[in-house]
């Protein structure tokens, strides 16, 4: 390091040294954050159980579609399937094309 | 506190203890004010990040893996936290009316060296994602690589804000050094 910018490292030392002194402030006490802590820690509770609401129930939701397409025309219902599979099948290996020519 | 003590401290938080959270947290605020302070010359806005920080800490305590110290892992979701304001005031085209409202501290605070001052002066004045970088690696000390990844850039670009930070401070401390 050149002496120059040794000099401007001290400097900038001393200088933010300053800018970042707190004098004798405290941090808030272990109750403050005690509390702090409870109340984030209940509101992720909260937003897991909903997501898991969520999930379930959309989840609930296909099934009963599903099985209502099934019980309504089974044989319309196997040819979506079947084709599904076949275009992700399409999808998957023209995926896997594309990436082996971009590595080449 | 040793490294083992927070090490088993840490443990406990991660296993629900909220008053070992709540421990670790009291023991690094202030460092992670102080730091927050340094990079964003602002008390009222270091506040608020640092209780963001907390709030991050509790929420993300499970996903720490003790790679790095704990003092380390606060700091850089300290600086995600200023990364994510940065980009908000730039967002709403604030940035430069914050930037002189909250110019600096009181000159008392600042102290009465004026070379320090106007060095302070210059590097408030460089776009802030030069002074956060160049804060980073030569006031706190840390690698490059972990500027980068707080950053979300490039290492390379880490060092090239970092030689341009260096070379404005000097530009502006030698048309200084000649209007004397």
């Amino acid at each position: 390091m050149s002496k120059e910018t040794e000099r401007l490292d001290e400097l900038l030392r001393q200088g933010l040294d300053r800018v970042s002194d707190l004098g004798d402030e405290q941090p808030p006490n272990l109750g403050d954050l005690q509390m702090l802590v409870a109340s984030v820690q209940a509101e992720q509770r909260q937003k897991l159980y909903g997501d898991l609401l969520k999930f379930w129930g959309v989840a609930a939701v296909l099934l009963a579609a599903i099985l209502l397409a099934f019980q309504r025309s089974p044989i319309a219902f196997l040819v979506f399937q079947g084709a599904v599979g076949l275009l992700s099948l399409i999808g998957a290996g023209l995926w896997y094309v594309g990436r082996k020519q971009v590595a080449e | 506190m040793t490294s083992t003590d927070e090490a088993r401290q840490i443990a406990r938080a991660q296993r629900g203890d909220s008053v070992a959270l709540a421990q670790l947290l009291q023991t690094h605020y202030l460092p992670v004010k102080k730091y927050l302070v340094s990079v964003t010359f602002d008390r009222n806005l270091a506040e608020d990040l640092t209780q963001e920080t907390m709030i991050r800490a509790i929420q993300r305590i499970g996903q720490f893996g003790g790679r790095s110290k704990f003092s380390t892992w606060l700091i850089s979701i300290a600086t995600n936290l200023y990364m994510d304001w940065l980009r908000k005031q730039k967002r709403e085209r604030r940035i430069e009316e914050d930037a002189i409202q909250s110019l600096l501290l009181e000159p008392a605070e600042l102290g009465p060296d004026t070379e320090v001052r106007d060095l302070l002066e210059r590097l408030h004045e460089l776009p802030r994602d030069v002074a956060l970088p160049l804060i980073l690696k030569h006031y706190h000390g840390y690698t490059y690589e972990e500027i980068a990844e707080w950053m979300a850039i490039p290492v390379g670009t880490v060092k090239s804000r970092i030689f341009n930070g260096i070379r404005a401070l000097r530009k502006g401390e030698e048309s200084h050094e000649q209007g004397d």
